[in-house]
């Protein structure tokens, strides 16, 4: 299938919804659940479609004048993370805004629709753009409902620090364009080996500053707690889950195509940044009363223990970080979407007011639990197997302490998810005031915790690790990437 | 206060040094000729896709995917600022200004929609284009905001017709994009999907890039106005009576 369609459906429903509302307002709900599902089922189509490489050049052009896209199984891997994660999110609001926000829908289709295109475009610009269309909606998603001030602060922060990464990108790709007069990923590949080092360094620092503050990474991840936190819970659930994992899609092809073979250092730098946040994330993690902050903390920790398989610049590293994105996308979006069912049973998101849960609602706190250790590594859960790779990957190549930050960041997560499940499971003397069912958010949860436990067995079933693995090797391949894209 | 000043002149000093890094990386080529796909562009726009101007040619045809996603950014924005502003209390006012005003405004209104629709129309052979002409729509509406209030405004023209607009525009956009598809010529393709090119430098030249003016033109001028009216009501709330007389 032509890899456009993921793309466009999206962006297309997204143009369409104002007129339904408009003109069949009864039928809202009902074309946005179709719409999703066919949306769902047209990236996961193109994702395997396009396993083994496809790119198309839009308007019939080569790749040096028009933009292409392009599929591989990098590409592939995070187009289907996406695939699942948006309709889970699109579930979640469904159950607990109903349909009459329909604004909100107009900007979660286009938030899809751009995702996809920074996934797919094979040009560098394209993918700026598509940053644009990704961050203002995530910005708008964020605060909605525009009520609280929180959310609006929260927001408003996002779109600061968002603007100040994109500013970074934008340079990065003027300094690029100046050197050598192309946008095309494949080509700009071949072309940075010709620019002077001075200018090179320029150009790597701005794009790799660029992705650091847009995926939140330790010493730019201030909005991200604040964001995470604040936002309603399936937006929570699909920022922590999806959005930030695209800017980690585009670190990694960005650094492996344009840097890895001319400039190493850019991956001591995602290595040293990753570990930093690794510490950083987990002890801030530690200290949070808020369930939902704590939360966000873990995911700039686990995005840190990401960036660490994508620092180590080697195929296996890859692959164990892409297999990481998929652990923390089921374990965070189940951690959020349970955190925020049980913090509205108890109008309180303070951790040490959420006792008497488990005899409320045992089977949401027991998927938390198995979300919980997943996440902190405890064997044999899927979080475990991802960092165990991890850690291979990263003393493979000698890197001895991120492999150490990671360990200890195990333990320290331990602690946390601990001191959360106590105040789940102890009781309490003060009856829940609220009691609304959930039946969507409930099968979500069971859904995300069967996909858990799934992945956990994927390195053992040998197609799937060999499925796994090639997807790293994907990645390094800066040549097959340019076989595709220039067609030979 | 010392702190602040010492503050100060790290920040001060980290910018300078940040500049002094970029600056050394400039690349400044003693050749001014162009290189790369800009040399192409310039040589064969004419031939290529019928329009007489390059820029128009480039933002609709040989980028235009581009120019489909800085569409939507702006659609987004409208979009979330419009969700943002949506509070039922604020209603509209019917505050202008004095008569003599409003009657001029009257006389230059259809002036400037022709000058805002030749802009648009004639973007591939002139300077200008979807985005230009679709702000200078946007200034008939702002004015009509601020000369007659922002009841006569919607009166005029809906809020919801002006979303119809906006979508149709996007709508558009994507259509003549998929039309490619089904040639087989690929998304977004101009001449080689059937469209024709026409003599270089009349009305009807350019193959598809006229149409996707027009859809440009809706998106951003019924986004702008939007964008405007939803922002303008925060500004008017009846409870504070009318503005003071000038």
């Amino acid at each position: 299938m032509n890899p456009v369609l993921a793309v466009v459906a999206p962006l297309s429903v997204g143009f369409l919804v104002p007129l339904v509302h408009i003109f069949k307002k009864r039928h809202t709900g009902m074309s946005v659940i179709i719409s999703a599902g066919i949306c769902s089922v047209v990236s996961a189509v193109v994702a395997l479609s396009g396993w083994d490489g496809v790119a198309v050049t839009m308007g019939g052009w080569t790749p040096e004048l028009g933009i292409s896209l392009m599929v591989d199984r990098l590409s592939g891997a995070f187009l289907l993370l996406a695939a699942t994660g948006f309709p889970i999110s699109l579930a979640c609001s469904m159950e607990s805004f109903g349909y009459s926000p329909w604004r909100f829908y107009v900007l979660f289709f286009l938030s899809w629709g751009a995702v996809n295109g920074i996934i797919l475009t094979g040009d560098l610009f394209n993918m700026f753009v598509f940053f644009e269309i990704f961050s203002v909606a995530a910005y708008l998603m964020v605060s909605y409902p525009p009520r609280s001030w929180q959310a609006v602060e929260a927001s408003f922060k996002y779109l600061i620090f968002g603007t100040v990464g994109a500013m970074f990108l934008l340079l990065g790709i003027a300094y690029s364009f100046m050197a050598t007069g192309q946008l095309n990923l494949g080509i700009l590949s071949q072309m940075m080996a010709s620019v002077p080092p001075v200018t090179l360094s320029v150009i790597g620092g701005c794009l790799v500053v660029g992705l650091f503050v847009k995926s939140g990474t330790a010493p730019t991840h201030f909005w991200l707690p604040d964001a995470h936190s604040s936002a309603q819970t399936s937006v929570s659930a699909l920022l922590s889950g999806v959005l930030v994992k695209v800017s980690v899609y585009a670190l990694i092809r960005l650094s492996f195509l344009l840097f890895f073979p001319v400039m190493r250092e850019v991956f001591s730098v995602i290595l040293f940044l990753g570990t930093l946040s690794v510490i950083l994330g987990h002890l801030m993690a530690f200290q949070q009363e808020d369930i939902k902050r704590l939360l966000a903390y873990s995911t700039v920790a686990q995005i840190g223990t990401i960036l660490i398989g994508v620092g180590c610049a080697s195929s296996f590293g890859v692959s164990a970080a892409v297999y990481h994105c998929f652990n923390h996308m089921t374990a965070k979006m189940g951690l959020f979407l349970v955190a925020g069912a049980l913090a509205e049973d108890r109008a309180s998101r303070d951790i040490s007011h959420m006792s008497g849960l488990w005899a409320h609602r045992p089977l949401f706190v027991a998927a938390f639990a198995l979300f919980a250790v997943s996440l902190a590594g405890i064997p044999p859960f899927s979080g475990f197997m991802s960092k165990w790779l991890l850690l291979l990957a990263s003393t493979k190549e000698g890197h001895i302490v991120p492999a150490l930050a990671i360990v200890a960041g195990t333990v320290v997560s331990s602690a946390y998810y601990l001191k959360v499940l106590r105040a789940f499971f102890s009781p309490s003397e003060t009856p829940v005031p609220h009691r609304r069912p959930r039946p969507v958010s409930g099968r979500l949860v069971a859904l995300l915790s069967v996909l858990c436990v799934l992945l956990a067995a994927a390195p053992f079933i040998p197609g799937a690790s060999s499925v796994l693995f090639s997807v790293g090797d994907s990645a390094v391949d800066g040549a097959s990437y340019r076989d595709v894209v220039l067609g030979k | 206060m010392r702190a602040q000043v010492f503050h100060r002149w790290i920040g001060a000093a980290l910018c300078l040094s940040l500049g002094w890094w970029m600056w050394r990386g400039l690349i400044v080529s003693a050749d001014p000729s162009l290189f790369g796909p800009a040399a192409y562009y310039v040589a064969n726009t004419a031939s290529d896709t019928g329009a007489s101007n390059i820029v128009a040619a480039i933002l609709f045809d040989y980028r235009g995917f581009d120019t489909f996603g800085e569409a939507t950014v702006i659609y987004t924005t409208v979009c979330g600022v419009a969700m943002l502003f949506a509070k039922r209390r604020l209603r509209r006012s019917s505050w202008g200004l004095s008569p003599i005003v409003k009657r001029g405004m009257g006389m230059m209104v259809p002036f400037i929609l022709v000058y805002a629709s030749s802009i648009v129309i004639m973007g591939h052979i002139t300077p200008g284009g979807g985005f230009q002409g679709g702000a200078v729509f946007a200034t008939v509406t702002v004015l009509f905001c601020v000369i007659y209030g922002s009841k006569f405004e919607a009166s005029r023209i809906s809020p919801k017709v002006k979303e119809v607009i906006e979508s149709s525009g996007a709508l558009l956009f994507a259509a003549v994009g998929l039309w490619g598809l089904a040639e087989g010529a690929g998304f977004l393709a101009n001449l080689d999907a059937g469209f024709s090119s026409g003599p270089i430098g009349s009305l009807f030249s350019g193959g598809a890039i006229p149409l996707l003016n027009i859809a440009v033109g809706m998106k951003v001028g019924a986004g702008l106005s939007t964008l405007f009216y939803s922002m303008i009501k925060i500004l008017e709330d009846p409870a504070e009576g009318p503005p003071p007389e000038v």
